[in-house]
């Protein structure tokens, strides 16, 4: 089985300058490791969830997602951007922590749907905010996700 | 008080999830007893009997989307919330909707 979250799929250090840029660089990435086929369908589809309603959370958190025929096996990215991000969020803050949820729009299993479900959950939690937030170490914080969310 | 739901949300990936449970975790905390069914990319998850359903003060939907089942909830007060309403500010929702229930009793 695929790892949910990849080592190479934590970013620490964006340098992204707006909502739309950090979008397209997580489509890439997606294209780069073989999540997508089409970067741009995927982009569009990432696009037009947010245009359903916001999905920026508190404290400078937000969780952009897809599920959709553009996904062809189910991931999530952890991205840390290195100046806050204007994003509609429930508590006014921009955003500096991105969890990205790509799930295909047919799945083979529930295990990581239900991981990601406890991953929404556990981001309601101020321990793991915290921690997904100082985290300088990509290995430490992908057994640390993966761990609190199994 | 008996308090029963359902959370759904465009995608069902988070949303649906993170409102059920601040609304479940707000309920224990003001000593109701709320619980949320949730209509996500699992299917049904944690879902309303029709008992329950009869059981209950009044509903609360935290969703725009289409809900299924809504037949279990006839003749109960239904309440619509908007779902990132419900993951923001969980303890006003429910005072609200319990104010609003009585208001009209």
């Amino acid at each position: 089985m695929n790892e949910l979250i990849e080592s190479r799929g934590i970013f620490l250090d964006c340098d992204c300058g707006s909502k739309e840029e950090i979008l397209s660089f997580i489509a890439g990435k997606a294209q780069e490791f073989g999540i997508t086929d089409s970067q741009d369908a995927l982009l569009q589809d990432l696009k037009n969830r947010e245009e359903e309603f916001s999905t920026g959370l508190s404290e400078g958190f937000a969780i952009p997602h897809a599920r959709t025929e553009n996904v062809k096996r189910v991931n999530v990215f952890f991205l840390r951007n290195r100046t806050p991000l204007k994003w509609e969020t429930l508590d006014g803050q921009d955003v500096t922590c991105l969890f990205a949820l790509l799930v295909p729009e047919k799945n083979e299993g529930n295990i990581h749907l239900q991981m990601i479900s406890s991953l929404a959950t556990n981001l309601m939690e101020d321990d793991f905010c915290r921690t997904v937030k100082e985290c300088q170490d990509r290995d430490m914080l992908q057994s640390f996700i993966l761990n609190t969310i199994a | 008080m008996k308090i029963v739901g359902i959370s759904a949300c465009p995608a069902g990936l988070a949303h649906t999830p993170m409102a059920a449970k601040a609304l479940e975790k707000a309920g224990k905390e003001m000593g109701l007893d709320v619980k949320m069914e949730q209509q996500g990319s699992m299917g049904q998850v944690n879902a309303i009997t029709p008992e329950e359903a009869q059981a209950a003060d009044f509903v609360i939907i935290a969703s725009d989307q289409k809900i299924q089942g809504m037949d279990r909830f006839k003749g109960k007060p239904v309440i619509r919330v908007n779902i990132t309403t419900c993951i923001k500010a969980p303890t006003a929702v429910l005072t609200k909707c319990i104010q609003a229930v009585k208001g009209n009793k």
